[in-house]
């Protein structure tokens, strides 16, 4: 891209000392109809930082991003960009560029047009635009659509030109609403990989958001989960991953999502019982602490193996009743042996459960596994099988609030 | 067309009976359509007729054309200078309409505010009115401020008649324009007046062209105000029309003439407008 | 009028400040281009309103100006219990429900004939539209011209039928119906471009779904089609009925009022009331009872189309 910055303010205040690139602070949200959107979201972006924002639909999160570029006005709280308030600023005053969803280009201007835009109104002059132009139609492959109408191009091409419309005026920070919903399943990955890339070479802070668990993982150099407005953990995706705060982001990161029960901690949290069998907990992995009782359970599927070996030592005896082969791996889907879970705490559990991951009612949910498993296991529906896995990859919530008791160990390199 | 399957029967029943539908639907369409028309088709032939063709024993359906009497309307009367009041009129309380209309109309349809419906119903609310029961009032209002028998009182009055339904329209085709192409301006860096003149007009142009048609139309055609607040020196065309009809000379001829020229620029415009005349006839509420 | 101070309902405003311009331009800025249009309606309506209001408790003759006595109900009274008005109201009401009626049944039929497109439909309706944009003062006087009874086209006509002469204007029995057949011809263009866009706007689906189910196209109509486009009916017979009672250029050109009172609308005479007699303050009157008329028809007329269609 040309290097040219002269449109850029000169930020004051802004000195050696650490800045972040944005800033939300205790912001929230409450539209005139009554609908609380955000609550006291409070959140810190790195400058030059890949931040994803992702969550369940209507969670809040392109609120979040229409309150960062200034486009709603938040009920509370303050936001900065670059240590600079902009809280009472209009969007025209930040200095932030987007990229919508439906991708919003001028459909009676020229691609050429579309992308010179926000340098025609900085009052730029010609020659600065047309290498600016040049240079960003250059950089996304659009030099020859330059003079087509937006209504004259691919799904693909729309989105290029609204990420060089984003692109070309060298911004403070880049907001991105679900730019790659509108796409096909491989163009969304090639621009998945292309938009990290950008943002590798450009270094501009950018905060990406997307309702695509699998985006946000492979894009985020963190990712921050919301759900109902309350941001649930900001972390770096495989902390999510492996260390998600409660049982809400451990079944949202994660696909297949992970697989819940509901299982008993005994007297001396050296033992838990899981469908109706014991299993010993080493020293490492004990609730400390906790009291005896209830707790949600939760593996992933991909901890499985359909063999024993050092990280495989705990068996579970299953029938598969549905296999879905991915091609190198099994889908093996089984019935957790009904527990004798008392009734109510079914219940307690069942509000702590995410909607996601509820299919069907809260005991089926329960007891609903799926395990992925190499395909060279040769496992078949109706025949009963063992299955492996490792107390270091149980994750066990509260089964009255969802927090998590203990995550999956650490630094434990999943076998696939 | 040709049928895809060679083993299929050319013309199978079904397709034969559907043709034959077609036909009939489209004969009846035509009959309908003619008888319609057919009027117009006479006054415009009227028109074009020459002397006392207009008067014959067993009228012709079809003559060469003259265009005597449109030249006689020029010249031998004052409907030139009516057809041209029409016109400034007509033109000048549109752009008032549709200036005034989109002020209202936009933060109508964009900005969140209080009251909203309310301020939309009551406007609308406007239409219900029959203008004869307002005329004497905005009578005696025009003329206490000394307008009466100026042009400029119509001009006031076609604006407030049609006032309620360019709002109407132009706060439906604001409000189909998705917000976020504006929002993607503000965000460029425009600010609202720059993002309403570089983005929304040029977007809504359609909308807002058939708009002016129709306050075009509405205001060209009315005749009960005109006739009551214009003097001799300010009659629009169609009062002027009215005076083509004295009890001693009807000339028939020069009537459908001046008709005609009144006639013509509307049909003009309607024609432009027809994929939004159904929108606009019924203030938006059907697409 | 509810709600003329509009304000600005999304937050944050409080923080900042109150007062100074910056703060009135953010608070208000969006919506102050409003004011000089809105300010145009409320002074145009108002004024007259309240007007009109007034004068009509006055007994006021502008023949006499200075003459000018509060009268109370006194207009209201004379109105109620005159004759005149009353054949007005029959004739209007005759008029407007006549004519409004077929030309939505004309509409409609017609609409179905374009419904589907055959070749050269886009001509023929651009035909057909033509009469609704004619000014209404042509129209008087093309009807004039065509049913004049000496050289008239419509004469040549029932003449060759062995019809005889007929003065469509000048008979008491025929006045009214032809004012009705005109509005016909005038306006059931209006009710076709409409029912063919309500037609049009019918999903597609449904109509496949009724006859996949096995229904006849007749069936499929009245089941149907008939109940889904009720809202553009609706909002169509809503517009016509409100401009019917507005009827008043044709009858100028064409009647004026006559033969006898045969064709005297409520229009007809408030115009003659408040511009021959110049008897303003009865006229107001007149015009205040006309929109009541006016409104409560429409409302009716509503409430029929919609709650009967939505109840089946
Ligand atoms: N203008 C508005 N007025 C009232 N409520 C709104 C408005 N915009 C959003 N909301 C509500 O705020 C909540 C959050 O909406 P938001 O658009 O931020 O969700 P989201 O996380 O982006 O969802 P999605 O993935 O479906 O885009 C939702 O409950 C939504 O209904
Ligand atoms: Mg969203």
């Amino acid at each position: 891209m040309t290097a040219y910055s002269s449109i850029k303010d000169v930020t004051p205040g802004v000195s050696d000392g650490k800045v972040a690139g944005i800033e939300f602070a205790a912001v929230n949200m409450t539209f005139a109809d009554g609908t609380t959107a955000l609550k006291s979201l409070d959140l810190t972006i790195e400058e030059g930082e890949f931040v994803v924002f992702v969550g369940p639909s209507g969670c809040g999160k392109s609120t979040a991003l229409r309150i960062l570029a200034g486009l709603e006005q938040a009920t509370g709280g303050t936001v900065a960009i670059k240590g600079r308030d902009v809280t009472d600023l209009g969007p025209q005053q930040r200095d932030i560029a987007m990229v919508f969803q439906s991708y919003a280009l001028y459909p009676h201007k020229s691609v050429y047009e579309n992308l010179a835009y926000p340098l025609r109104i900085r009052g730029l002059d010609k020659g600065t635009i047309e290498t600016a132009v040049a240079g960003v139609a250059d950089l996304l492959g659009l030099t020859a659509l330059l003079k087509r109408k937006p209504g004259a191009l691919s799904g693909g091409q729309r989105q290029r030109v609204a990420m060089g419309r984003a692109l070309v005026r060298n911004p403070e920070a880049f907001l991105m609403d679900e730019p790659l919903s509108n796409l096909d399943a491989a163009l969304r990955v090639e621009m998945r990989g292309e938009i990290k890339r950008l943002h590798r070479r450009l270094g501009v802070t950018t905060v990406y958001v997307t309702h695509d668990q699998v985006e946000a993982m492979t894009m985020g150099d963190r990712v921050a989960v919301l759900r109902g407005g309350e941001l649930q953990q900001f972390d770096a995706p495989q902390r999510l991953y492996e260390q998600p705060a409660n049982m809400f982001v451990a079944s949202f990161i994660g696909s297949p999502a992970i697989n819940l029960a509901m299982a008993a901690i005994g007297a001396e949290s050296s033992v838990m019982t899981l469908a109706g069998t014991e299993i010993g907990l080493p020293p490492s992995r004990r609730p400390e602490g906790h009291p005896a009782g209830p707790v949600m359970v939760g593996i992933r599927p991909e901890a499985f193996s359909y063999r024993r070996d050092l990280e495989h030592d705990v068996s579970l005896t299953i029938t598969p009743d549905l296999i879905e082969s991915l091609g190198a791996e099994l889908l093996v889907h089984f019935a957790l042996p009904a527990a004798p879970v008392p009734v109510a705490l079914t219940s307690s559990a069942k509000s702590a459960v995410s909607p996601i991951a509820l299919s069907g009612n809260a005991a089926e949910m329960s007891t609903r596994f799926i395990a992925k498993l190499d395909a060279r296991c040769a496992y078949a529906v109706g025949k009963p099988a063992t299955v492996w896995f490792s107390t270091d990859h149980l994750m066990l919530f509260e089964a009255a609030t969802g927090r998590t008791i203990l995550a999956s160990a650490p630094m434990i390199k999943l076998s696939v | 067309m040709i049928s895809a399957t060679p083993a299929m029967p050319r013309r199978s029943p079904l397709r034969t009976r559907a043709r034959i539908l077609t036909a009939t639907r489209a004969g009846a369409a035509l009959i309908v359509s003619l008888l319609f028309f057919a009027p117009i088709y006479w006054m415009i032939l009227t028109a074009l007729k020459s002397g006392n063709e207009a008067f014959k024993a067993t009228p012709s359906l079809i003559v060469w054309p003259d265009f005597e009497n449109f030249a006689l309307v020029f010249t031998q009367s004052n409907f030139g200078l009516a057809l041209s009041t029409s016109l400034f009129v007509s033109v000048t309380s549109t752009v008032l309409c549709l200036v005034l209309g989109a002020s209202i109309a936009y933060p109508l349809a964009r900005v969140k505010m209080r009251g909203q419906k309310h301020i939309a119903f009551w406007i609308l609310s406007l239409r219900i009115i029959p203008p004869i029961a307002v005329i004497i009032p905005l009578f005696l209002l025009l003329r206490s401020v000394g307008l009466t028998g100026s042009i400029w009182s119509l001009v006031i009055v076609y604006t407030y008649m049609n006032l309620p339904l360019t709002v109407w329209l132009l706060r439906g085709f604001f409000a189909d324009l998705p917000t976020e192409i504006e929002e993607a301006s503000f965000v460029d860096g425009a600010g609202r007046l720059r993002t309403f003149i570089g983005i929304t007009l040029p977007l809504t142009a359609p909308g807002l062209i058939a708009t002016a048609l129709l306050c075009f139309i509405f205001a060209w055609n009315e005749f009960l105000f005109a006739n009551i607040l214009t003097g001799a020196a300010t009659r629009t065309a169609p009062v002027g029309l009215t005076e083509y009809v004295t009890p001693v000379s009807v000339e028939w001829n020069k009537i459908m003439a001046a008709g005609t020229l009144v006639v013509l620029p509307v049909w003009i415009g309607a024609l432009a407008a027809q994929r939004y005349l159904v929108r606009g006839l019924t203030l938006g509420a059907v697409k | 009028m509810p709600d003329s101070t509009a304000t600005l309902t999304r937050g944050a405003v409080h923080r900042s400040g109150r007062g100074g311009w910056s703060w009135f331009a953010r608070r208000y800025g969006a919506i102050l281009p409003m004011a000089p249009g809105m300010l145009f309606l409320v002074v145009m309506s108002i004024y007259p309103t309240i007007y009109s209001l007034v004068i009509s408790l006055f007994r006021w003759n502008l023949s006499d100006p200075t003459r000018m006595r509060f009268g109370g109900w006194h207009n209201f009274g004379l109105l109620l219990t005159d004759v005149t008005f009353w054949n007005a109201v029959g004739v209007t009401f005759k008029f407007v429900l006549i004519a409004v009626s077929l030309e939505l049944i004309l509409g409609l039929a017609i609409a179905l004939l374009f419904f589907q497109r055959f070749p050269g439909d886009r001509f023929l309706r651009a035909l057909l539209i033509l009469p609704m944009v004619v000014a209404p003062v042509v129209v008087g006087l093309l009807s004039r011209y065509m049913l004049n009874v000496q050289f008239g086209i419509i004469t040549f006509l029932t003449e060759a039928l062995g019809l005889g002469r007929i003065d469509f204007f000048g008979e008491p029995n025929l006045a009214l119906g032809t004012l009705i057949v005109i509005d016909i011809w005038q306006w059931t263009p209006f009710m076709f471009l409409i029912m063919l866009a309500a037609l049009q706007g019918v999903p597609e689906d449904i109509i496949e779904a009724a006859k996949v189910d096995g229904a006849r196209p007749v069936r499929i109509f009245f089941d149907h089609i008939l109940h889904l486009i009720r809202y553009p009916v609706a909002v169509a017979v809503a517009l016509r009925l409100i401009d019917a009672f507005r009827v008043y250029d044709i009858i100028f050109m064409t009647t004026r009022g006559g033969p006898i009172d045969v064709t005297q609308t409520l229009s007809w005479q408030i115009y003659d009331a408040g511009f021959k007699s110049l008897d303003i303050g009865y006229a107001a009157a007149y015009s205040w009872l006309m929109l009541i008329i006016v409104v409560a028809t429409v409302t009716l007329v509503l409430r029929l189309l919609l709650n009967e269609q939505a109840s089946r």
